[in-house]
């Protein structure tokens, strides 16, 4: 089973509340397949409660941000904080992340889709994405890793690369992006250097030829002939 | 209806955006649509019982001066 399969059979399941095994009946398909099925799913459960998490939104605004914050991270599970957060303005949304613990931010962050995460982790400063960064780093949470990325602008993808040293954790999550053109965009922003580095890396590791030449074959062409004339030339 | 039906139904499958899901719906056995379909059910019931639980915290944990006005907003549409 591909990185690109599991990963999304673990985020089905985070969705489902179940356990990857039961849902393994889907490793027949391709991870897009199954990234469409979860956005499916989680835009229905999320609708289920859109207009709770609205007033829940709504209320927030009656009380100063110092109050709400802490309130908000002592009262809200992270799954339920993730529906506010995307029924919240985006800079309030933002301006709240700060107040919060960065645990309990990347929690949260865990349960956002890309979709919803865009507008809030887009106005979020460098140095909270890369504490974010660093405590998913610290779990070895790849899946959201990859999530995440996807959802920041171009400037700061650059900057989460700069501050992740390893190549093995750029690839660990870069074969966990499963939207093509989010793969595509990170290929084209990431500085040349991290990406020879990165390719470089997994192309001396045998057992990972095969994904890597699966995320190879998901870029365009004149991208995948770039990244393979460097590792060549490397 | 059966559980691929319920699926295309629950999830809104019918819309284009959706037809990478609406295939894989379409692809699954039986017996692997009932169980997707129950955990998709089983999932909401949580969920709903979730939100409930947060909500009613969240305005038990108010300042007494503020809940009044806190508790109005969040209860339009809640309990």
């Amino acid at each position: 089973m591909s990185a690109g399969v599991t990963a999304e059979i673990a985020r089905t399941a985070q969705v489902l509340r179940c356990r990857p095994r039961e849902i393994d009946f889907l490793c027949r398909f391709s991870a897009r397949e199954i990234r469409a099925l979860r956005m499916a799913i989680f835009e229905r459960m999320y609708a289920d409660h859109r207009e709770t998490y609205s007033r829940i939104a709504s209320a927030s605004r009656l009380l100063p941000m110092k109050v709400t914050a802490p309130l908000a991270q002592r009262m809200l599970p992270p799954r339920v904080s993730a529906g506010v957060v995307a029924s919240l303005p985006p800079d309030q949304a933002a301006a709240m992340s700060g107040r919060m613990s960065v645990d309990y931010v990347a929690d949260v962050a865990s349960f956002l889709s890309p979709a919803l995460a865009e507008p809030v982790l887009s106005r979020l400063p460098v140095q909270l994405i890369n504490r974010v960064a660093d405590v998913l780093c610290d779990r070895e949470d790849h899946d959201t890793m990859a999530e995440v990325v996807v959802a920041l602008s171009d400037e700061q993808v650059v900057a989460v690369v700069e501050s992740i040293g390893d190549a093995e954790t750029l690839v660990l999550v870069a074969l966990r992006v499963t939207d093509d053109a989010a793969l595509d965009r990170l290929a084209r922003v990431l500085p040349e250097e991290r990406l020879q580095d990165m390719v470089g890396w997994a192309s001396r590791r045998t057992a990972l030829w095969a994904e890597l030449a699966g995320l190879l074959g998901r870029l365009p062409a004149a991208q995948r002939k770039r990244l393979l004339s460097g590792v060549r030339a490397g | 209806m059966n559980a691929v039906e319920a699926l295309h139904e629950d999830l809104t499958l019918q819309e284009a955006e959706r037809s990478d899901a609406a295939l894989l719906v379409d692809s699954l056995s039986p017996a692997e649509a009932r169980r997707l379909h129950t955990l998709l059910e089983e999932a909401r019931a949580v969920e709903a019982g979730d939100v409930d639980s947060a909500v009613d915290a969240m305005v038990a944990a108010i300042p007494p001066l503020l809940r009044g006005r806190v508790r109005r907003v969040l209860q339009r549409d809640h309990g």
